[in-house]
């Protein structure tokens, strides 16, 4: 009952801040734009200058959307590889899972001269799942959490190393192109794109929902799973899937998003201070939206008009959480 | 035996003092020797003339009191003097060189040394027909990376000197080690267009081709003067935005930089012309959207594959449609690769002026055909 009562509180309170950051996402950008011009603008009634509505609803509407999608996207993909690898330092951008998705979004922008978002969403989705394959594969033989995490390491280096090759051949706005995309960005997607990632970030969302269960019984061990009735291949497979269009689309549309699929989880868990899927999942969805909003703010210099790359933005919020979970680990009950 | 002393001690002063004087008339000496050339528009480095050598000064782009490197250039052709200046001693005409980029073997091309370059990095960039004409047939090597340049191949090349790109606080590795020098070519830090182009005069001297470079900067400085004068006559100067978001941020050239020069000399009105010194601005899109909105052209350069049309712009990001020079067709774009833009720009900011002119108020320049930018379709 206690830990019902603090869900509840936690819920809400995170769906208040979730409110309150996504006015913020519009109400505060590089170009100041009043309160009330703004509600005006939302509520189609404003008629002053229209670069102000051009700024908040084809500009910050869309960053702030994406953002949202995004950072719930890599948190509760983030939650699905550590309950699935049974260890805490799981997440996309340290599994290699991230690369996967740049090296294959690499190889369509090199060889193919089309590069429409459904194929650059697939090329992502192929090389995340690949990724996400070898490590499973690895999991049958290393059962050691640690040793597996350096083999994730290994491939994700194995994946950059293949991008650096690629770059030395590309051409030079291509290098650009991926050096810029490598920093992260929620801006790229406009209001024309912003369909296409959300159905797939909800699409992922909601079938993580479904796994609410069986990632449960995966916590109290494969067989005891197996003798409740999961079926752990079936379920493997989908977590996989999951994983792999959640990762797959934020990296597609925001480039390699580092530490958000990492830290929120734990930030959840702090709060929460249970493993219990079903009230974990909404907190970690939640959370991750709230920290992808915060750093999107943030990324905007006060008082100037200048921007600091995102991904110099994640790692300020995700890394102390790491080294928090990592320096309390025996006190704080993961996968128990 | 006072008064003899006191002879002796007179003695000794005066002897003091004429020894002195010859020292003094010594140093005299030299300095009549010594002539420096004026340099007109560049900041970065000076150039004295002595008897036997040419001491070339560059200074720290970042750091403007502070001497970069010093360059003591001696004629190969004489015997190396017993007392040499302090500096790093370059022997004169070079016959072997490796460029880490492509701009500066192409000054030297253009100085008529093409048979100096034995090596180019990152060749991907090269658009000079005469160096990849040179690199398909073996005769300039490909070097790899600025960054990290084939050492192995400069020592098998027997380079005599290597010219590099400066950047601030690094150095160059294991090339710095190979006893070769180094001439750091700060060019890009110059924010007037034809300091860029005086330092071809330096370059010159390398190679060998002092003259000839100095009439390649004089024949420039001149038409570009001329161009500005030109372009100064038209009174109405289009407001004009450049260059496109990139990530997350649009990338603004300060008004004081090279560009922000060249397109008000060019008759423009450039709108982020208020933004103090030379260092581009990483800016938001909104905060460019709610300045240059109302903008009337905008110039962007791109190296795609792909060739730039409205309908791919506007496929790339939708709110840049919102500009008014997309909405009245007033975009003009320069492909960096196709044409020979990087090339040029620093032997020759006239050819570039006379194009921006041509865009900004072609009454001015009747029948012109564009080199560089062309209309988007």
């Amino acid at each position: 009952m206690k830990v019902r009562s603090k869900y509840i509180t936690v819920y809400i309170c995170l769906g208040v801040a979730l409110l309150l950051l996504f006015c913020g996402g519009l109400l505060y950008g590089a170009v100041r734009i009043p309160i009330g011009s703004v509600l005006e603008i939302i509520a189609g009634t404003f008629e002053g200058r229209q670069t102000w509505v051009q700024i908040v609803m084809q500009s910050r509407l869309p960053q702030t959307i994406t953002a949202l999608f995004a950072g719930a996207s890599l948190a509760v993909s983030g939650l699905l590889l550590q309950t699935l690898f049974k260890n805490p330092l799981a997440g996309p951008s340290i599994l290699g899972i991230s690369d996967g998705a740049y090296l294959g979004v690499a190889l369509v922008m090199i060889y193919f001269s089309f590069n429409t978002y459904l194929s650059t969403i697939l090329a992502a989705f192929v090389g995340a799942s690949v990724v996400l394959l070898i490590i499973i594969g690895f999991s049958r033989k290393v059962r050691n959490s640690v040793m597996l995490l350096i083999i994730g390491i290994m491939v994700g280096y194995l994946a950059s190393s293949i991008i650096s090759i690629l770059n030395y051949h590309a051409s030079p706005d291509k290098v650009h192109q991926f050096v810029l995309w490598g920093m992260g960005d929620f801006t790229g997607v406009s209001m024309e794109k912003l369909p296409w990632f959300v159905v797939f970030a909800a699409g992922g969302l909601l079938g993580s929902i479904f796994l609410i269960k069986p990632l449960n019984a995966l916590l109290l061990g494969e067989s005891y799973a197996a003798n409740l009735g999961v079926r752990i291949k079936r379920v493997r497979i989908a977590i996989l899937l999951c994983t792999g269009i959640l990762t797959a689309a934020t990296t597609a549309f925001c480039g390699p998003i580092s530490f958000i699929g990492l830290a929120v989880p734990h930030i959840a868990r702090l709060l929460l201070g249970t493993s219990n899927h079903k009230q974990l999942l909404p907190i970690t969805l939640l959370a991750g939206a709230c920290v992808a909003l915060l750093c999107n703010m943030l990324t905007v210099v006060p008082g100037s008009n200048s921007i600091l790359p995102l991904n110099a933005i994640t790692p300020i919020i995700g890394a102390p959480v790491i080294i928090y979970v990592i320096v309390n680990r025996r006190n704080i009950q993961y996968f128990n | 035996m006072t008064r003899q002393f006191f002879i002796g001690f007179v003695f000794i002063i005066l002897m003091a003092s004429l020894c002195s004087c010859e020292s003094r008339s010594g140093v005299t000496a030299e300095t009549e020797c010594f002539k420096a050339d004026s340099v007109y528009y560049a900041k970065g480095f000076e150039i004295s003339r002595f008897d036997d050598w040419i001491i070339v000064n560059v200074r720290n782009p970042w750091d403007t009191l502070k001497t970069l490197r010093r360059y003591v250039l001696i004629d190969k052709n004489k015997p190396l003097p017993d007392s040499l200046p302090e500096g790093i001693i370059i022997r004169t005409p070079v016959e072997k060189a490796v460029f880490y980029t492509s701009v500066h073997a192409s000054m030297v091309v253009q100085m008529g040394r093409i048979d100096a370059i034995k090596g180019v990095c990152e060749i991907q960039y090269v658009t000079d027909s005469l160096i990849l004409e040179r690199i398909a047939d073996g005769r300039i090597a490909d070097i790899g990376l600025a960054t990290a340049p084939n050492i192995e191949k400069i020592i098998e090349l027997d380079t005599e000197l290597i010219i590099a790109s400066p950047y601030e606080n690094s150095g160059y590795g294991a090339a710095e080690k190979l006893g070769i020098p180094i001439v750091e070519a700060a060019d890009y830090m110059e924010n007037h267009p034809l300091g860029r182009t005086e330092w071809g005069r330096f370059y010159g001297l390398l190679f060998g081709e002092g003259e000839r470079a100095d009439s390649i900067f004089f024949a420039t400085r001149d038409r570009y003067n001329h161009l500005k004068n030109l372009a100064a006559k038209s009174e109405k100067r289009p407001r004009v935005l450049l260059e496109r978001k990139y990530g997350a941020s649009w990338i603004i050239p300060a008004g004081g930089s090279y560009i922000g020069t060249i397109h008000s000399d060019a008759g423009a009105d450039y709108i982020f012309s208020d933004f103090e010194g030379s260092e581009s601005v990483h800016q938001t899109f909104e905060s460019v959207l709610d300045r240059a909105y109302d903008a009337d052209i905008w110039l962007f350069k791109y190296d795609t594959k792909h060739e730039y049309t409205y309908d791919i712009l506007k496929d790339e990001y939708q709110p840049y449609s919102n500009f008014r020079p997309f909405k009245e067709k007033n975009i003009y774009i320069c492909h960096t690769i196709r044409t020979t833009y990087y090339d040029d720009i620093t032997l020759h900011p006239d050819r570039l002026l006379e194009d921006l002119i041509f865009i900004y108020h072609p009454e001015l320049m009747p029948g012109y055909d564009l080199r560089y930018y062309a209309p988007m379709k």
